[in-house]
């Protein structure tokens, strides 16, 4: 099967769109501490709001996009496919630089 | 685990983001010599999927939620140097685009998520599985679980002494909580795992960056 990593990048998105609106709310492991021990308040604005993806991208949601889950879905396949092409032109960029004298 | 904007001191930031850099030029010469091209694309389904799971948290006990961190799970899937790289790319993807974890904090997060994850989950793999038998898929299996929720507790004691040493929490405040919290975070983390190399160990084996020499073997 050739193009395996096709069929698994579409399983990827569409997985992700199905389990998004289940994931849950609650703050995570670091969060929860900082929480409990009262020094959440020290986080400040991150940086990257500064940055001119953060007008298309507002955490991770879809800015624009009403529904929530919508939202979120296109975000998560954006990044998905982001990410994805990034790592796999990386790896093709280190094969090239391998391969040249 | 990611630290976002302001958890860090500046000279905490500096040297993590320092050594981090030191680690990716690392990871960058070390898959650069050797690395098989067939895999170029399961570098990028694994970051795929890494980023993916990352974003969908789920719950654990007393209102709190954890996500797949997987880094060893990249390190298993593509060793230990290819999967750091992988995961070098899902962090400065979540820190520029999305917000998340802060971008001081983004060599902080490299080296708790990517080298510990990544680098120290995969050595504590091989070890357990050599020390096992390297050539049942048993051994291979109780090596993913363990190493996978062993690298989530060693980043959440990393996360620990980063906030003490930048005078954002005592030590003796954050150490023991970050280890209980992670300690259950880190059996989701070793469940998606040992699911995720135990579907490949059934359908593709040889996706696995050393995958057992008999993967047939059940004993």
């Amino acid at each position: 099967m050739k193009a395996w990593w096709l069929i698994a990048l579409v399983s990827i998105v569409l997985l992700t769109a199905l389990l998004l609106p289940l994931a849950s709310p609650d703050p995570d492991g670091l969060n929860k501490v900082a929480q409990d021990q009262g020094f959440q308040d020290k986080e400040t604005p991150a940086l990257a709001q500064q940055l001119p993806f953060a007008q298309i991208f507002d955490s991770y949601a879809l800015r624009g996009v009403e529904n929530p889950f919508l939202a979120q879905s296109l975000a998560g396949a954006g990044g998905i496919l982001i990410v994805f092409g990034s790592a796999w032109g990386l790896g093709w960029w280190l094969k090239k630089r391998r391969h040249s004298p | 685990m990611h630290i976002p904007d302001g958890f860090l001191s500046w000279p905490v930031a500096l040297i993590t983001s320092i050594l981090a850099g030191a680690l990716v030029l690392l990871a960058l010469r070390q898959t650069e010599l050797a690395y098989a091209d067939k895999l170029i694309p399961l570098m990028g389904v694994s970051a795929a999927f890494i980023f993916a799971a990352q974003m969908i948290n789920f719950p654990v006990l007393g209102g709190t939620s954890g996500h797949l961190l997987g880094g060893t799970l990249a390190g298993i899937l593509l060793g230990p140097w290819a999967g750091t790289l992988a995961m070098v790319v899902v962090f400065i993807v979540q820190a520029l685009l999305f917000q998340d974890g802060g971008l001081t904090a983004l060599g902080a997060n490299i080296l708790n998520m990517g080298f510990i994850g990544t680098l120290v989950g995969y050595y504590l793999y091989r070890g357990v599985r050599s020390a096992l038998g390297d050539h049942y898929s048993w051994s291979l299996t109780v090596a993913t679980g363990f190493a996978s929720w062993a690298s989530v507790i060693l980043s959440s004691v990393a996360v620990a002494y980063q906030l003490a040493w930048s005078g954002t929490a005592l030590l003796s405040a954050v150490l023991f909580p970050m280890i209980a919290v992670h300690a259950l975070i880190g059996i989701g983390e070793a469940v998606l795992t040992v699911a995720v190399i135990g579907f490949l160990l059934r359908t593709r084996p040889d996706l696995l960056f050393d995958p057992p020499t008999n993967p047939k073997e059940q004993s």
